[in-house]
Formats: C-alpha cells, sequence, structure tokens
C-alpha cells in the first residue's frame, strides 16, 4: 500500500513537486517567524521585567497597596540579610535592592515627572545588563555621584554623556534634599516607557539622598523558571519577616495579558499559514482523486473496502507532507540559526526615524529552539493530512459502477 | 446442480433525473458452477446492469440476488466489497490494471486485499497465474510497457490469482484485435477447463458467443432465450 501511494505521488511530477513545495515553503516561514517573533517577545519581556517588574519583588505590603506613589515611608528594612536569606531559595538566581523615587523635572519649561532608580551596578550587571544597552558612555560606579540616564529622557533634557543631572526630592522623612549626578552614559532598552522617563544610580547615593540607610523599596528576583513564579513567590512568602510580601510578575496584569494576546495572535497567524498551503494540498488531492477516478472504481469493484481507499488517499497525502514538511525543516533551521545568531539589523531603517518616540533596538535575534523546529515539521504534516480528510472522503464515497462508466 | 450465484424476479430501475427507467424487468436465472456462459444482447439490453448486479457493484430495486444462498440486498458496502474480494473475479472491457504498478503488482493486488497469504505464498501464486496466462517474462513490466492483449492476460491473472468462484467479464475482447480477442478467449476457456473456474460473459460479436457453451439472449431487460450446447 505503501508503495502504492508513493507511485502515485511520482505520477505526476511536477504537480507533487509544487504542491511540496508551498508545503515546505509554509512550514519554512512558520519556524523562521516563530524563532523571531519569539526572540523579539522574549527580548522585549526580559528587558520589561527586568527593568521593572523582575520575576519576583519583594515588598513592603503597605508600598504595594499605593505602588503608583512610590511611597518611601513604605519599605523593606534590613535588605542586605534578606538577600542573604532569599538567595538561599534553591528556586532562586539572583536577588538584589532597588530604590524607585519619584522626582520632577524642568523640560522646556514644563515638568516632568521622571523615575529614578537606585541599583547595585555590580550586581544588576546580570540583571539589567546595562553595560550591554548603552547608546554611549558607560555605567555608573558604586559609591560615585553618576548616573545613566534614558534616551528619550536625555532627548527631552536636551542632555549627554558628560553633562550634570540636578535631582531634587523629598526624603523619606519629607524633608528636601538635592544631588548633582554626573551623567556618564546614555541607555536605551527597547521600552519606551522606561527609556523616555527613568534614571539610574548607584543605590548607595540613593539611600544617601533619600535619606534610606540600610533600607529599599523593594529586593527584587530572578527566578530559575519565569512561569513557576506563583508558586515560587507564594513559598518565599511564607518565610518573609512580617509587613513584607512576594508579588510575582504575572501579577503585573497588564504585561500577563499582553503577553498571551501576542502569543495568540502570532498563533493565529501561523495556522493562517499553514492553512493556505494545506489548501494547495487539498487541491492536488481533488484532483489526483478526480483524474483516477475510473481506477478507484475499479479498486473498489475488485473488494477494496471504502475505508481502504480513504487511508490510500490520506496515505499519499502523508508521504507528501512529511517530506515537504521535512525539506521544510531543514529551510526553517538555517533561517532560524541565522536570525538567533546573526540577527536583523535595524540601524539602517531606524535611522532616518531616530527623532520619532519608539522602542528602538538595533539588531533583533531570534529564539533558536528544536522545539519551534519540531512544531513547524509536525504542524507540517498535520496540516497536510487534515487537508487530505475531504478528497479521501469523496473517493471512499464513489460509487463503482458510475466511477468505471467515465 | 450447484448454483454460484441466482438471480430472482431481479427487476432493476435507474433513476434519470425524475424519471425510472427500467433496466431489467422481472429476470430469473441461475448460473452452475463450472459454466462458461455468455450474456448476449444488444447495446442498451440490460448485459452491463446484469453483470453488475451479478457483481454486487448494485443492488437489484426488487427481487433477490444470491450469492451461495445469501441475499446482497441486506448487505452493508463494506461487506459488499469482501464478497466481491473472496468470491469474484472482474475482467474490464478496458483492461483497467493499475497503472503505476508492474504486471506482477497488479496480479498481487487482489491477494494483498485479501490479506490470506504471506510474501512468499503471494509471489508463488502470481508467478504460477502469470505463467498460465503466458505473460511471466512480462512480470516486471507497466501497463503503458505493454500490449492490448498482453493487459488483458494481466487482468486475467489478476481476476483468476485469487481462485474466485465466479469471474465476470464485461466485453472482454471489446478493445484488441480479433485475433487476440480468440487467443484471450481460448485462455478464459482453457482456464474453465483447467481449474474449474465459473466464467459469466458479455458481448455482442456473434463469433465470441460461438465459443459460449451456454449462450443467454436477453433484450429490453428481459431474457429471450437461454441455450446450453
Amino acid at each position: 500500500m505503501f508503495k502504492l501511494a508513493l507511485r502515485n505521488i511520482l505520477r505526476n511530477k511536477r504537480r507533487s513537486f509544487l504542491t511540496g513545495l508551498s508545503i515546505a515553503f509554509a512550514v519554512m516561514v512558520v519556524i523562521f517567524l516563530w524563532t523571531f517573533v519569539s526572540g523579539i517577545i522574549s527580548g522585549m519581556f526580559n528587558n520589561y521585567v527586568t527593568a521593572s517588574v523582575g520575576h519576583i519583588r519583594v515588598l513592603n505590603a503597605d508600598y504595594l497597596k499605593r505602588e503608583t506613589m512610590l511611597p518611601l515611608s513604605a519599605t523593606v528594612p534590613n535588605y542586605r540579610q534578606l538577600i542573604i536569606d532569599l538567595e538561599k531559595d534553591p528556586n532562586v538566581k539572583l536577588a538584589t535592592g532597588r530604590i524607585k523615587f519619584g522626582v520632577l523635572m524642568d523640560t522646556k519649561g514644563k515638568t516632568k515627572p521622571v523615575l529614578g532608580v537606585g541599583i547595585d551596578p555590580q550586581r544588576e550587571e546580570a540583571v539589567l545588563g546595562l553595560s550591554r544597552k548603552l547608546d554611549s558612555g558607560r555605567v555608573p560606579a558604586a559609591g560615585t555621584s553618576e548616573t545613566v540616564i534614558g534616551a528619550g529622557l536625555a532627548r527631552e533634557l536636551g542632555m549627554k554623556t558628560g553633562d550634570t543631572l540636578t535631582v531634587v526630592t523629598q526624603t523619606a522623612h519629607g524633608s528636601l534634599s538635592g544631588l548633582n549626578l554626573k551623567v556618564v552614559g546614555v541607555f536605551n532598552l527597547g521600552v519606551a516607557s522606561i527609556d523616555n522617563r527613568t534614571f539610574f544610580l548607584p543605590l548607595d547615593q540613593a539611600q544617601q539622598l533619600l535619606d534610606m540607610d540600610g533600607r529599599v523599596t523593594e529586593i527584587f528576583l530572578l527566578i530559575k523558571d519565569p512561569d513557576k513564579a506563583p508558586q515560587v513567590a507564594a513559598g518565599i512568602g511564607k518565610t518573609l519577616p512580617p509587613g513584607l510580601t512576594a508579588v510575582p510578575w504575572q501579577d503585573n496584569g497588564f504585561l500577563y495579558y499582553m503577553m498571551n494576546i501576542i502569543k495568540y495572535l502570532y498563533a493565529a497567524i501561523y495556522a493562517f499559514i499553514l492553512l493556505l498551503a494545506s489548501f494547495t494540498i487539498l487541491n492536488t488531492m481533488f484532483m489526483a482523486v478526480m483524474e483516477r477516478t475510473k481506477e478507484i472504481g475499479m479498486m473498489k469493484a475488485l473488494g477494496m473496502r471504502e475505508g481502504e481507499i480513504g487511508r490510500l488517499i490520506t496515505l499519499e497525502s502523508l508521504i507528501l507532507g512529511t517530506l515537504a514538511s521535512f525539506a521544510g525543516a531543514i529551510g526553517g533551521t538555517l533561517l532560524a540559526y541565522y536570525v538567533s545568531t546573526i540577527g536583523i539589523d535595524y540601524t539602517a531603517a531606524f535611522k532616518s526615524i531616530r527623532d520619532i518616540e519608539m522602542p528602538l533596538a538595533y539588531i533583533y535575534r531570534g529564539e533558536f529552539s528544536w522545539l519551534t523546529i519540531l512544531f513547524g515539521f509536525m504542524m507540517g504534516i498535520i496540516f497536510s493530512v487534515l487537508a487530505s480528510v475531504f478528497p479521501a472522503r469523496r473517493a471512499a464515497k464513489m460509487n463503482a459502477v458510475e466511477a468505471m462508466r467515465e | 446442480m450447484l448454483s454460484v450465484v441466482k438471480m430472482e424476479n431481479v427487476v432493476k430501475n435507474y433513476r434519470v433525473g425524475k424519471v425510472e427507467v427500467p433496466a431489467i424487468r422481472g429476470l430469473t436465472l441461475s448460473i452452475e458452477k463450472g459454466e462458461f456462459a455468455a450474456i448476449a444482447g444488444p447495446s442498451g439490453s440490460g448485459k452491463t446492469t446484469m453483470l453488475n448486479l451479478f457483481g454486487c457493484l448494485d443492488k437489484p430495486t426488487k427481487g433477490r440476488v444470491l450469492i451461495e444462498e445469501h441475499d446482497i440486498i441486506k448487505m452493508k458496502p463494506d461487506e459488499l466489497a469482501d464478497v466481491r474480494n473472496e468470491h469474484i473475479g472482474f475482467i474490464f472491457q478496458s483492461f483497467n490494471l493499475i497503472p503505476v504498478l508492474s504486471a506482477f503488482e497488479n496480479v498481487e493486488f487482489p491477494l494483498i486485499l485479501l490479506k490470506k497469504d504471506g510474501p512468499r505464498a503471494r509471489k508463488q501464486k502470481v508467478m504460477a497465474m502469470l505463467e498460465s496466462v503466458g505473460i511471466a517474462e512480462l512480470a516486471g513490466r507497466r501497463p503503458s510497457e505493454m500490449s492490448g492483449g498482453q493487459q488483458q492476460r494481466v487482468a486475467i491473472a489478476r481476476a483468476l490469482v485469487k481462485s474466485p468462484d465466479y469471474v465476470l467479464a464485461d466485453e472482454p475482447t471489446a478493445n484488441i484485435d480479433t485475433k487476440t480477442g480468440h487467443e484471450i478467449l481460448d485462455l478464459m476457456q482453457a482456464m474453465n477447463k483447467n481449474l474449474g473456474t465459473t466464467f459469466i460473459f458479455s458481448t455482442h460479436d456473434p463469433k465470441v458467443m460461438e465459443h459460449a457453451r451456454r449462450l443467454i439472449h436477453i433484450r429490453d431487460g428481459q431474457i429471450e432465450s437461454d441455450e446450453k450446447r
């Protein structure tokens, strides 16, 4: 039966080849897009997570209630000891303290709320990795009054590396305090909401400025499996001193929602591409069935059951789909490898629109995964078989007498 | 006498649009084991309809068709397929071989559907059958590489290889020249004699009718004459 199916495919070589080509192409495009898009998504996710919500954050429960106000009165005390304790948890990759505080800044006569973030420059290399995301300059060193500012903010303030940023704010106790920071670099995370209104300074400087010695507003955690953040957070929550709470990233409703929307949206696009390709299979198999009407009638007359005829047509589609999907998977693997190692450089494309406010990245890289390739391969096969269902039914239900009369 | 297939008061109407057109109008006939019977008549007389009913490819509108005393009217499509597979051999006017398979594979095909023999037993049966139809040396050829007479020999081998109870042949010599046609008929006759296979074939060629030992004339869906020689 397999032999018969294979020879039937080879009967019209050009048609089978073209059909195979469209499936192979669809599988290739799906693997490529999947790799590329998941690279972009996980890049965005990473930037957003590492810059603002973390996998899990440990906060003062009161702070959480009024988080939009950035209340410096509800903080996390003894943060150094807490970090040491938290890092003992086998699920936790890294813990680091941060202080977020609001500052009003004067930009071209308008007052703009800006977010200052005090960070531990050494530890944050593994989190934010600021040194890899600089447009210019370098990362501030601990113990110095230096800062890196977002690219969007720098444009708005008309500032560049070497300028001085004057920060005036209220301390945790409500008194007024100020600091002159030297701008040593400009960063670009590719997330507009961060790049346009954030500056980073060493944690010790922030503590000094805000009169928060030994305290932070949050402890920021990266864990081994981000998808398990809710469970890990629940576990950590039990061990925390009273008044503190652990918040997983999934609790940030908007980010979680967006991540899911994007995932489903692209899944729909992949399905659509494969659907188009499977129409060519549908068409080819219908033509093959029609052409062979007489032959199918004869096979029924010889005593072939309806199911056996249906299976023969499906088998032909399966063989063609498998061969084509395999070819597509090879092509897709090469493309995926290219896009995930070398990436696609958008610098030239974005140069002309530099002044427009949008998240700029320079080179987008895909996320190479054998699972994606396997998935594309399997999808190609599954869609090929599904497309053969109608032609196979048509062949199976044919009336032998009428079929042979043709 | 033992009947292999029997018709009792069979009526068969075809629907053409909204009109019922009668093809067989009340026909009773029994074919006995070992017969070499020709069904003759002008075109449109109902020959092909009769063969289709004998071949379980169609069901009667009224009356009964009995194969080994089983009425086919109650059977489901798959059961009919199994009956065709196990009991009936088919030879078609236009050979109807599977073009992508070799002569050997075409003859092997019904044995594969039958699922009774392993590859070795199948090979033996197929080669023996190709030998007896005289084209063993063409076993590897595709239908497109053979003459009409050779293709019909393959078709005969295909019909006989599973040792069916009876073989139906719809105008088996219509598409080949007279000389080859005689050879084919001689071959069928030899098979009938040597293997005892029952043959039922339709024809409107008087020369072909001469070969038959039973000649059934039909006209307008009814038996006109039925003579045994």
